[in-house]
Order: structure tokens, then sequence, then C-alpha cells
């Protein structure tokens, strides 16, 4: 798009741009293939210590899963070689990463289904949680963390600190107990905490997985009303708890900003205050809490069992603790290999978006 | 889930609603989806006579070729096997189709077990012409189909399956008398606390899988209705290992029996919940299983039986349990420790995970640990045949005795309700003197319903059952 350019200034800042938008597309590849072969051996290493570690462990899950009344030794070895657990553990290895290649995460022998088809449906409900949970989050503490480093020392600043402090220091089941307690044993207000939607409402059809998505997709309102209502508290439970490091790294990330170089010389030429502090200094501020977010993130996905646990949620976390109890092996491994590339994934999109976000770094890697 | 969608040849009839809770009558079998039966006069021949008016859930008609196939499938398994073998019930010879509404069994002797087993969920009657072309070479008897289909005939179907939520809707063209309920959500909700929380705001009907904690205060609020049924095919016990030292010694056992005051644990522990298993008499009276042992507090006495067998100076053991069973067992769990302490037992508590006790179990390799068992088929004999012989991971204490065996086999071969009796007295004596396992009560079934909810109906398999609820 061509506009008119007043100066020439403007002319070469144009230039650049599109040279920019014109060197993306190699630069971006080329950095994204580097990241991903990269990644391969951490996941591979990651699937085998899992595939080890649960094998390694006590716990016989034959014995476990046999369930007849009187559990025979013939019956515990029909289960044991159902399992596959009869034969020798490098070769249930090899016979596990064959599966892998074509797709087959195995059996979960607590709900009998497989594990692929556990984990696709669980994975959306636990996804739309934590970004909820995360918008939420950071609604709060990016307005608070440049409020506090702004007007440093001020009523802002304490008030970010505290917040932060009993934020973080409170468990995620404490907080999710005490406002269930609140909001639907006392007062009555929020829905029964089971489930992501009413049981009488028929959930919208599937097209994400994401119940507020798909059900504005399909312009189905009560649906919409029911998720919306159901996510309130156990997002508000988390949200709480991961206020504090965005809080925290938004605050110190402005402070230093404001104190730097260029924000000295664009106040010295009498640019406005809203200019520098939006224009200039928190969108450099943003950069290390854009780095938070990704950490925030992947620790949410992967710890929110608790939540899940209080409010009847349908997630990974709790789905993969229970496999974890009963010893059984698929659906922990599943587990661990989805997450391990969900984190990946997430801290490959953190730095690509770091990359165009902040031209050192395109430049550095 | 398989009680509602499909039915069995023959269930028992439940007795009249006592304060809300109806209990299974064991000593009434009653047809499910076979009218009648006779029997031969040998007691080998069953002949069952199938409703006319009995249809599949797709409409097709139940007929004898269903139940011969059905019953085929229940033998071939591994998982269902053994109950039906139990029965008497061990080829597909046995089994014949003589026409479209009449099975004949035959049996090598007569087995007081066979319409027992057939009761179960073990043996559910499948519509075999709708499973039919789903069966696979891997896959013979259709169970990977089974898993999300539903072949049945029961009195409900299911509309919804999700591993955390199962929607039933009420069958119309059941044969048996309309249950009140129309629809039956089974929601999976992780806390107990939670549970209770909603049947008291009116958002469930039904909470199970209760502990003592959860029900705490239910009674008192007066939201919702707490029921203590009592479980007649249930207890709740201490496994000696008899295999190893200390406890293969019965002094040892016996010491530790009378160690422990049951009567203040019952009060302290249980709450006086459930039925106690103590306080009986030396005398065996009757034949019912499991009856009170008699093993009064006397500390003294337990002292000079270690001494007795070669402990003057107490001895150091574990006390497992598992942390799935740890709501019933922990504070049971300490009080033991304490009682045994001050006659010299030092026990130290070991929790452990599922599996892991699962393991710990089988293999035999705890000396002392806590349990509770639901039996299905709880003829009195069934316990004995079960808990106290065998090489299986039921015979908890690995006890042997050879006294057992014969006297089994009497009371399998037994004509008349006397000599059954007679064998059961004594095979009771020896396993209560003998103590492998020593018993503290039956527990009571906690189980928190709506104000508006009646008719509970106990079954044996402790679950509840939709089709006799009623809502006033």
């Amino acid at each position: 798009m061509f506009a008119a350019l007043p100066t020439q200034a403007h002319a070469r800042l144009v230039r650049h741009r599109m040279l920019f938008l014109k060197e993306i597309p190699m630069g971006l590849v080329n950095f994204l293939l580097r990241r991903l072969l990269a990644a391969i051996p951490t996941v591979g290493a990651l699937v085998v210590a899992t595939f080890v570690i649960m094998r390694v462990l006590p716990g016989d899950p034959a014995i476990f899963f046999a369930s007849s009344p009187v559990p025979t030794a013939e019956e515990t070895a029909y289960v044991r070689q159902k399992l596959g657990l009869d034969r020798s553990v490098p070769e249930q290895l090899l016979i596990y990463l064959k599966d892998i290649g074509s797709a087959d995460l195995g059996m979960s022998f607590t709900t009998g289904r497989p594990v692929l088809t556990e984990l696709r449906e669980r994975l959306p409900a636990s996804l739309e949680l934590a970004t909820v949970a995360l918008i939420l989050a950071l609604t709060v503490s990016i307005p608070l963390g440049v409020a506090a480093a702004i007007w440093s020392g001020s009523l802002f600043d304490h008030a970010a600190r505290i917040i932060s402090s009993i934020g973080v220091s409170m468990p995620t089941f404490v907080t999710g107990l005490i406002l269930t307690y609140v909001f639907f044993l006392w007062l009555g207000l929020a829905p029964e905490p089971v489930d992501r939607i009413d049981m009488f409402i028929t959930a919208p059809p599937r097209i994400t997985g994401f119940l507020l998505i798909d059900s504005t997709l399909s312009g189905d309102w009560a649906a919409l009303q029911s998720a919306a209502g159901r996510l309130v508290l156990p997002s508000v439970t988390m949200a709480i708890f991961v206020l504090s490091p965005l809080t925290r790294m938004t605050r110190s990330a402005m402070l230093g900003v404001l104190s730097s170089d260029f924000v000295r010389t664009a106040r010295a030429m009498g640019l406005s205050d809203r200019t520098v502090y939006v224009r200039y200094a928190f969108r450099n501020a943003l950069l290390p809490v854009l780095t938070t977010m990704g950490i925030v993130f992947s620790t949410m996905l992967g710890s929110n069992v608790l939540v899940e646990r209080v409010f009847g949620w349908p997630g990974i976390g709790s789905f993969a603790l229970n496999a974890l109890v009963a010893s059984d092996y698929a659906p922990v491994q599943g587990f661990v290999l989805l997450m391990g590339l969900l984190l990946i994934g997430i801290n490959l999109a953190i730095d690509v978006a770091y990359g165009l976000a902040d031209p050192r770094a395109r430049r550095a890697s | 889930m398989s009680w509602h969608i499909y039915d069995r040849l023959v269930t028992f009839a439940l007795d009249e609603p006592a304060d809300k809770i109806q209990q299974y009558r064991l000593d009434k079998p009653q047809g499910d989806l076979a009218e009648r039966w006779d029997i031969s006069g040998d007691g080998r021949i069953y002949t069952f006579h199938l409703r006319r008016a009995a249809i599949f859930h797709d409409g097709s008609a139940v007929t004898a070729e269903d139940v011969r196939w059905s019953l085929q499938r229940a033998i071939s398994l591994p998982t269902t096997r053994f109950v039906l073998n139990l029965g008497g019930l061990t080829s597909e010879d046995q089994i014949k189709v003589v026409d479209e509404a009449t099975l004949t069994i035959t049996l090598p002797k007569p087995n007081r077990y066979l319409l027992l087993s057939l009761s179960t969920p073990f043996a559910p009657i499948m519509n075999a012409r709708q499973i039919k072309p789903h069966l696979t070479e891997g896959d013979p008897w259709g169970s990977e189909w089974l898993k999300g289909n539903d072949a049945g005939s029961g009195a409900y179907r299911v509309t919804t399956f999700r591993p955390d939520q199962v929607v039933l809707e009420r069958n119309d063209k059941w044969y048996g008398s309309r249950p009140a309920m129309r629809w039956a959500v089974f929601q999976t909700v992780p806390e107990d606390t939670m549970r209770v929380a909603l049947v008291e705001r009116g958002l469930a009907d039904v909470a199970i899988g209760l502990t003592p904690n959860a029900i705490e205060g239910v009674e008192h609020r007066g939201k919702a209705q707490l029921l203590l049924i009592p479980m007649p095919n249930q207890f709740e016990f201490l496994v000696m290992n008899t295999q190893s030292k200390p406890f293969e010694d019965v002094r040892v056992r016996q010491a530790l029996a009378y160690a422990i005051p049951q009567q203040e644990i019952f009060r302290s522990v249980f709450l006086g919940r459930g039925t106690p298993l103590f306080g009986g008499s030396e005398e065996v009276h009757g034949a019912s299983f499991p009856q009170a042992q008699s093993f009064a507090y006397d500390p003294k006495r337990a002292r000079d039986l270690l001494t007795d067998a070669g402990y003057p100076n107490g001895l150091d053991t574990t006390l497992s349990l598992c942390t799935c069973k740890a709501e019933y067992f922990e504070n049971l769990a300490v009080a033991l420790k304490d009682h045994l302490a001050r006659v010299g037992i030092r026990v130290t508590i070991d929790k452990f995970p599922g599996a892991r006790f699962g393991e710990l179990q089988a293999a035999k390799q705890m000396p002392l640990y806590l349990e509770n068992q639901v039996a299905w088929l709880n003829l009195p004999d069934y316990w004995i045949r079960i808990f106290y012989r065998g090489n299986t991971r039921s015979n908890f204490s690995g006890y042997a005795n050879p006294a057992l065996d014969p006297l089994l086999a009497k009371a399998d071969d037994a004509t008349s309700e006397a000599d059954y009796d007679a064998a059961m007295r004594e095979m009771i004596a020896i396993v209560n003197r003998d103590v492998p396992l020593l018993m503290f009560r039956q527990a009571a079934l906690e189980v928190v319903i709506g104000k508006d909810i009646g008719n509970y109906a106990y079954w044996f398999h402790t679950l509840p059952d939709v089709r006799s609820l009623s809502r006033n």
C-alpha cells in the first residue's frame, strides 16, 4: 500500500519496512526449522525417560487391572499379556516408539479408551482454562505493573506488591476451595463446579474444542452462557496464582526501561508523557513479559491438576494423575509426550513473537 | 451400567422398603429374562423358559439362541469365566437350545451357585444377532464393539457415554414394571464432599462413594437424607500373613485378637455404625458367615500367648493399608497401633498406593494389613472357599488348612439344609478359632439421597439401582 510520503525520512522508513516484510519468510523458516530439529532429541529423551521410569516404579498394573472376584495367576498373566508387559523393557520401548510413529499412543486401562482419543478430548478443556486464566491475569497484572512502575512508591506500587504476594502464597486448591465455598455454597451465585457445561445443555458441535469459540460460532447462546459461567471460578483461581510473576515482571521491566537512555532522550526531546510511555517504554517493557507469559502458560498447563480436581474439570492434568496413581503407563507417557511438544511449541512461538517485536533478537539468531 | 442396560436370566426379589431402603433377598431368586425355570429331580438339569414379551433395544425378540451365545461368551472370557465355573458351567456343551424360548443347562452335579452366577453382571444377556456382524478374528466376542454400543434388553438404554458422564433413558418397552425415573445421569465428581453438597442443593439425587468425613453434618443440616445401609455381604478385617513369621503361629494371631478392645474401637473409630463382628460366643451358632468372632478383650491373655509363642518381650511388625482406602482405615490403623503397643506389639504404619498395594498383596509380602471385601455370591461356603484357601490373591492371609477342603466337599454334596449347616458350622469354628483374619464389622454403606427420593435398593454389587427409585 503506497501512501503519499510527506518527508524523506518517512520514505526511508517505508523502504525499510518493505525490506523487512520480504526478509521474514526465509529468515523465519530457517529459524523454525533449526529450532524444530533441535527439539527432536529433547522430546526423544523425554519419552524414553518417562517410559523407563514408569516401568521401574513399583506397582504392577497387571495385578491392579485384573478385576474378577478371584484374580488367579492365569488371569493376571492374561492381563499382563494384553498390556504388552510380558516382553522385555527395550522391546516394549521399540514397540512404543513404532506406535508413536503411527500416532498410536496405546490404550488407557483406567478408562478403556485409546490415549490419543482421551488427550484429544481433554486437551482443549485444559487449554481453554489456561488461556482464559492467562488473559484474566494479564488484564490485571499489566496495568497494575505499569502503574506500579510509573508511580513507583505510590499506592499502586504497594497494591501490586500485596496482591502478588497473596496470590502466589496460597496454593491453588485453597484458593479454589475458598472461592467455591463463598460463591457456590454460600452465595449460590456460581454454577456447580462439575464439568465445563451444564449437563442438561447439549454441547455445541466440536469445531475447535474450545467451548467459548464453538458456541459463539454456532450461535448457541445458552451453551455460551453456561460455559462462560463455569469458566469463571477455575480461571480466576488460576489467574490469582500467576498474577505474581506477571505483575512483578511487568513492573521491573517497565522500571528498567523508564530509566534507560532512549526514554531519557525522548523526554528531553519534549515528547509527551503518553507518547513516551505507550509508544516507547511499554512496547520495550513487554519483551520480558512475553517470555514470562510463555513460562507461566506452560506451567499452568502442567500443574493445574489440583484446580481440575477441585472444579471437576475434564482436563489432561487430572487424567494423567489418575492414570499415574493406577500405574496405567500409556496415559502418563502420552501426557508427558504431549506436554513436551506443547512446551516446545509455546517457547517456539514466544521466540518468534520476540523476534518479530525486537529486530535485535532476529539479527542475533 | 451393565445392570441397567442389560438383563440377566435370573435376579432376586427385593424386600419391602424399610426406612427407604430395600435389601435384595439371596434366598428368593426370581426370574428376570427367564420367566420361570424347572429343575430336574436329581438337581442337574435346569430348564429356563424365557419371557415371550422380552425384546432387545433394537426391537428384536430375546431368543434362546441369544442366551446361549451370551453364556458361551461369559464362559470364554477370562474375566467372567470364574463366576460361571463356580456355578458349574464350564463348557458350551452344557447349554442346549430347545426352542425359541426354552433352553437347558446340564450340570455334572447339583450346584447351588448356578442361579447366583447367572444373576451377576458377569452373565448379561446380549443381542447376539446385533453383535455378530462386528466380530473379528482378534475379538471373537465383540468386546471392542460392545465398549461403545448397547446390545441389551434392559430397563434403560444409553444416550450419552463419556468417561465422566453417562446418560441413560428409560426403555418403555422393558418387560418389567416401569421405573419411575425417565432419565438417569451418572456424573463423575472427584470430591466426595462436593457430591454431598450437590445433593443437598437439589442438583443431584444420589451421592455414593462417600467417606465418614463427607457425611458429617448431613443429618444435622436436614437438607438431604443419610442412608446407612447394612451390608450383609461385606466385612472389614485385619489380615495376618500365615505364611511367615510371626503370624504363622496361631498363638500370635490369637494374642493380637485378644489385645484389641473391639467394642471401644467400634464406638470410637466406626462411630457405632455397621454390624459388629465381635462379641460372639465360643460355640458357633448357625451357618451364616461372617459370624461374630469370640475374642473378648483380654490383654493379659494376649501377653501370655505371646510369651508361649516365644515373644516374651513382644515383637515389631508393620501394619499396611492402601491409600485408596485410607479414609476408612487410617483411624483404625492408629487405634490398633496404640492398643497393640500395650501388649508389646510395636507397629509401624505403612501406606501404599493402589497398584503397589496390589502387588504386595498378591505376593503376600505384608505381615499385617487392613482390608475390606464385598462378596457378590455370599452363600456361607463362598467365603470359606475364597478367603480361606487356595493360591489366589483373595486368600489374603495365605491360610492353608487341610481340614477345610473335605468339609467344603461335604457342603457341596449336602442334599439337606441340615447337612450343609453342619459342615458350615465346623468350618466356621475352625476359621474363627485360627483367626487368620480378625474381623471388625460389616460396614454400613453411606449413601446420601435427596429428601424426595425413596426406595433405594441395596444389591450385592453395592451400586445404585435406578430402576427401583421413586420420587415423591
